[in-house]
This record gives C-alpha cells, sequence and structure tokens, in this order.
C-alpha cells in the first residue's frame, strides 16, 4: 500500500491528534502508548549474537560478527543498515540506498559510541564488531525499531574469551584441527601479528576454552535506548510511535537517545518545520520520562 | 506503556517437510466427485463447496486432464490438472481453475472500488486501487460541479488538479475493462467522489464479498451520528462519521443514482478536502469500528454489517463506556466466539 495521504485524511488525522482534551489515534492508541514489541534471540544461529524485533507491522533482524582487528585498525563498530526493497515497494533502488546510508549513519553516530570496546590486548588488539540491521518491512517507527534491534544484538552477543600469553611462547598452533569460526579468525590474526613483526606487539593471544568460553558483553545492560517523539503541526503535544498514515500526516519528528542513566547521549530532528528554542528543553524531559519507562520493560524481559 | 514481550527465534522451528516435494496428493475422493456427470453444466462450484472439499493446495492434482480443460492457477502434468496456487476450485462446465486465497483484487464490471489518485494525466487520472494495474478513471466519466448534464469544457481539463489531486482516495464503480485488462472507472453519481471525515483501512480482497449494497450505516449507539462504512471490492474500506444523506441513500439501496440530491450533499462539497468538525465520541467510535474489522480480518471472516454492528454491541457492552479502543487478544478471541459461534482460542 501507498504510505501517500489525501489532504482529508491528513486533516483527520491531525485533528484526531491535537485535540485538546481527547486526543484519538486511527487505532484507538493513547498518545503515549507504543504497539506491542516482540524480541526474539539468535535469529541467525551463525552469527556471534543476533536478534529480531518486531514492532507492530516493523520488523527489523540484527546480526552482530565479531572479528579480530588489523594493526593499527580502529576498534569501533562497523554499522550497515540495509534497507529492503519489500520494505519501501514504491522507491526506487537508488531512494533505498541512500536511505540506508542516512539510517546507518545515525546509528553510527548516536549509538556506537556507547558500545564499550572489546579488548584482546588493551591498546592493540580487539574484537571489533560488525552490526547488520535489515530492516525487513516499515510500517512505521523505522528507527527506534533499529536501535531496538542493534540493543538486543548486543544482548545476545557472546564475546570470545582470551588470555594474553607472554610474548615468543611456543604454541602449536599447527595441531589445532577446528579453524572454523572464531578460531580461524584467531589464528589469522596470529599470523598477520606474526608476519608483520613482533616487535610492534610483541603479545601473543589465545582462546580461553574454560566453560563454553564465551562471556556476554560487559555493559550490554546500558546500552542507549531511542525515543521518538512526534510532533504535531501547530500543536505543543507530542505521541510515540506513529503508524505508517500517521507519520506521512506529521512529518518532523524528534530522535533521542539516552543512556541507562537517562543523560542525552544524541539528537536528531527530522522534518522540514524548525523547533522553537522554549520547546527544546520540555520535549527532552517528557522524552526522558519515556526512555525510563522503556529501560524499565527492558531490563523486565532481560531478567525474566 | 511499553509491552515488550520475547519470541522464540525463528531458526529453531524445524524447516523439515514430510511431504516430498515432486509428489503429487491426489484428492482420491474429490476426484471422483468432481467425474459425477450429474453437476455438468451447472456451471458453479456451490456443489463442490457444500461437500467442504473444494480447496487445494499448489501441487495438487485436480482432475484428469483428458476430461477436463486447465484454466487459471492450474497447469498439466502427467495428464493431471494440478493447482499451482492455494484456493478454491472453480469450474465452469469443462475448465477448472483455482482462485488463490491471497492475491490483488481482480476486477469485474459493476464492481464499488476504493481508490487512491496516483498521477493527474491529460483528461484522465490514474488511479491505485490494489489491482494488479493501475485503473484509469477519464474526465469524462466523472460528474462536475454545476450538475450532471453540465457539458465538460477545455477548462475543465486544465484544471482537474482541483477536482482530484494526487494522494486523494475516491470511491468509484468498475465501468469496464481497456484492452490490456486496465479497469476504467466511473463516479457518476453522487454516491461516488472524494471521501472525507474518516479512515482508511485496508483488507485482504477476499474478506469481502459481493453485496447488495457496500454503503452501511451503522447507526447512533455506535457515535453521536453514526458510523458509515464503505466496503471496496477491492479490499480498501473506508470508515467514516455518519451523515444524514447517508442515511437516506441507504435506505434507497443500491442502483438509485443521486438519491440523495439537494440534502446537505451540494455538488460544489463533493471535491472538498475539508472535513466536518467531528466529536472525539465521533472518532472513538470509528476507531473502535476500524479495529473491530481488523480484528476480524485477523481471522479470516468476511465482513458484513450486521457483524459490525453485533461485534459493536459485544464491545460497548463489555467495556462499559470505557474510552479506550484497542480490543486485547483475549477479548478479541472472546468475541469472536461469542458473535459468531467460532472458537479461535490458541489453547483449544
Amino acid at each position: 500500500m501507498s504510505t501517500a495521504v489525501s489532504p482529508s485524511e491528513r486533516s483527520y488525522i491531525i485533528t484526531g491528534l491535537a485535540h485538546p482534551t481527547h486526543p484519538t489515534r486511527l487505532d484507538g492508541r493513547g498518545l503515549h502508548q507504543s504497539r506491542p514489541i516482540f524480541i526474539s534471540y539468535g535469529d541467525a544461529p551463525q552469527a556471534s549474537g543476533s536478534a529480531r524485533v518486531t514492532l507492530g507491522g516493523t520488523e527489523v533482524l540484527a546480526g552482530i560478527r565479531l572479528e579480530v582487528s588489523e594493526q593499527g585498525e580502529s576498534s569501533r563498530c562497523r554499522v550497515e543498515v540495509d534497507v529492503t526493497p519489500q520494505a519501501y515497494p514504491t522507491l526506487a533502488p537508488s531512494a533505498l540506498t541512500a536511505m540506508s546510508t542516512q539510517l546507518s549513519s545515525v546509528v553510527s553516530d548516536h549509538f556506537v559510541p556507547s558500545i564499550p570496546s572489546l579488548p584482546i590486548v588493551p591498546q592493540i588488539k580487539y574484537f571489533v564488531p560488525h552490526l547488520h540491521l535489515t530492516l525487513l518491512s516499515n510500517s512505521g517507527n523505522v528507527l527506534t525499531t533499529l536501535i531496538l534491534a542493534a540493543r538486543a544484538a548486543f544482548h545476545d552477543l557472546r564475546v570470545p574469551k582470551t588470555k594474553v600469553i607472554s610474548s615468543g611462547a611456543a604454541d602449536d598452533v599447527d595441531e589445532q584441527k577446528d579453524l572454523s569460526g572464531i578460531k580461524a579468525a584467531v589464528r589469522a590474526g596470529r599470523s598477520g601479528g606474526r608476519g608483520k613483526g613482533r616487535g610492534t606487539s610483541g603479545v601473543e593471544w589465545e582462546l580461553d576454552l574454560e566453560g563454553d568460553g564465551t562471556m556476554p558483553m560487559p555493559g550490554r545492560e546500558t546500552l542507549p535506548v531511542l525515543v521518538t517523539l512526534n510532533l504535531i503541526p501547530d500543536s505543543t503535544t507530542v505521541f510515540l510511535d506513529a503508524g505508517l498514515q500517521e507519520e506521512t500526516a506529521c512529518p518532523d519528528r524528534l530522535h533521542v537517545f539516552f543512556d541507562a542513566g537517562g543523560k542525552v547521549c544524541g539528537m536528531r530532528m527530522e522534518g522540514e518545520a524548525g523547533l522553537d528554542v522554549d520547546r527544546i528543553r520540555p520535549l527532552l524531559k517528557e522524552a526522558q520520562g519515556v526512555s525510563v519507562e522503556l529501560f524499565a520493560s527492558l531490563s523486565q524481559i532481560a531478567t525474566s | 506503556m511499553f509491552s515488550i514481550s520475547t519470541r522464540a527465534p525463528l531458526s529453531s522451528i524445524p524447516t523439515s517437510d514430510a511431504v516430498p516435494t515432486s509428489y503429487h496428493r491426489a484428492a482420491d475422493e474429490r476426484k471422483y466427485q468432481m467425474d459425477i456427470d450429474e453437476e455438468y453444466g451447472e456451471g458453479s462450484s456451490g456443489e463442490l463447496g457444500a461437500a467442504g472439499k473444494n480447496i487445494v493446495g499448489p501441487g495438487e492434482s485436480i482432475t484428469s486432464s483428458k476430461d477436463y480443460m486447465r484454466g487459471h492457477g492450474t497447469y498439466v502434468e502427467d495428464e493431471q490438472v494440478v493447482s499451482s496456487v492455494a484456493g478454491t476450485i472453480e469450474r465452469v462446465n469443462k475448465l477448472i481453475s483455482v482462485k488463490p486465497l491471497k492475491s490483488r483484487y481482480t476486477p469485474e464490471v459493476g464492481d464499488l472500488v476504493i481508490g487512491r489518485i496516483v498521477e493527474v494525466g491529460s483528461s484522465r487520472w490514474k488511479v491505485d486501487a490494489n489491482a494488479r494495474q493501475d485503473a484509469v478513471l477519464m474526465l469524462s466519466s466523472v460528474n462536475l460541479p454545476g450538475g450532471v448534464q453540465r457539458r465538460k469544457v477545455e477548462q475543465d481539463a486544465l484544471k482537474m488538479r482541483e477536482f482530484l489531486a494526487e494522494g486523494d482516495l475516491l470511491v468509484a464503480e468498475v465501468q469496464a475493462f481497456f484492452g490490456d485488462g486496465a479497469m476504467s472507472l466511473h463516479t457518476r453519481s453522487l454516491k461516488y467522489g472524494k471521501l472525507r471525515n474518516g479512515l482508511l483501512q485496508p483488507l485482504p480482497p477476499h474478506l469481502i464479498r459481493r453485496l447488495k449494497s457496500h454503503f452501511h450505516h451503522l447507526p447512533p449507539p455506535c457515535g453521536p451520528t453514526g458510523v458509515d462504512v464503505i466496503l471496496g471490492l477491492n479490499g480498501w474500506v473506508w470508515v467514516s462519521a455518519g451523515t444524514k444523506a447517508a442515511v437516506e441513500g441507504d435506505g434507497q439501496g443500491q442502483g438509485v443514482g443521486g438519491g440523495a440530491e439537494g440534502d446537505g450533499f451540494g455538488a460544489e462539497g463533493v471535491y472538498s478536502n475539508v472535513n466536518d468538525e467531528i466529536t472525539p465520541e465521533s472518532r472513538t467510535a470509528i476507531s473502535t469500528i476500524a479495529s473491530l474489522i481488523r480484528l476480524f480480518a485477523k481471522y479470516h471472516i468476511p465482513l458484513s454489517d450486521s457483524l459490525l454492528l453485533e461485534g459493536y454491541q459485544w464491545i460497548s457492552k463489555r467495556r462499559g463506556g470505557a474510552e479506550s479502543t484497542m480490543i486485547s487478544d483475549e477479548d478479541g478471541e472472546r468475541l469472536i466466539g461469542d458473535v459468531l459461534g467460532v472458537d479461535v482460542s490458541v489453547d483449544a
């Protein structure tokens, strides 16, 4: 279905939302009521961590692959957002590419800096997460779903335990028969380190196979969430989790990223209309309250 | 505010198929039933439907290709007519076709559809009506302000966008088909035209049946002025605030063009983009009806106005005047059970 709305539909949606005492929405939700969120973990069994998040009809599949950083390479997470054509059947391929570039820049600007680095040998070698987000279908509120999916994938991520062994220690690499997956990466990393000279790093490391050999990512509970406040034209009220038609009718949005402590760690404005400076502070306060609720709901999932 | 729950991952669901892929499950009983010649010439699938066995899946053989011809949704393999889709068998004399359960809208002349303008061309509009091709609405097939008998002049062609612009929703009737299968629409009745004062609810097209009338008015306990529902055969349903004109139009039934003439339904208003004042109570009723429509669609129940009324009565009794118009899953299951007598609960 096309996302176009006629002028009368738009005015119906806006006057319904902006009603001073009894705001109504198309599907009967309250202004601050989100559609139900469903999370499943481990949807990509071969990834280091993966999750699928469904919010209304918007569905995002997230997968993380850990790689060992090369010499002098940044340990920062790489993000790729794949906007599938079936999510936007009416858009041209070039528009899809533009959209995926824009979304991945938002994720890497505001979400990635909060991801803790995963050192193998501190200052020298790191696990670099490669985060791949696939937008499977779209029925509004895409960015929130993307961030929830990224967060859930990091929650599912298992980081291999490693230990540093002293430089020059004899190790029988050739005896390792099983060279699939992360071990292959470890070995590649090792030989690379050797090839470029042990002098620069001088440290060897290997996998610690105690237990199942993996651990959850430290600090996964404190990764930020995104709160999107949808602004209603010519009104001071805002609403959460806009559907597709509501998004088309109200094109202005404020995206705010919050960490677990309720601090803002990123902010984006979407849409053509500006925002009065006076409104920013109350809006941020409102968004902060929402983020606290969202964190509480998410931690209930994590403990149950 | 937020309801978050976890689900099992998709990949843990076993994907192995017990049925070998290249094996055609022959529905033996059905085959013999088809061969009974008494049904010959009836030209309907009604008898088969009564037996409850006219549903086939893809790869299922229907009958012998020696006696029957293959139609849409079937192919011939090993002298058998085999279904290529999941759907219901339709038979016209010796022609067997399978009508898919899930498909785009297949138009027929006289159908009432709801469409959205996608393009304004030279003396014609292109309309998206959920069919395989965009429909065409000719400038000569619409009523323009100033009366039915008014002649179209060149100026009208220049200001077509003032009547209907891109994105506008309209209700129209299928008039004819072009050579390539695209449908031509007309709005030459005051029942048809631009839609206002409500919301669009898209559904799978097979849930809308061909009825005597597709304009329904649900009377006032359902919102202060009632709620109007237009069931487009293409699966798009328009739910709007009730009007007096619609009440009278509904009373006169289908086929009486322009029955509501001169009753606050002026020709100038036909192309208006401005909504009337709609009270919150009315909006709540509209949202509730839309939720009910979604609920019935979720359980694949074909829509009718009596069903909507019964559903509305059930839900208002249940709520006792509460504000929210959302229908919870449990309420939905109970409603379906009470109104239709069908048990849809998961643990049953």
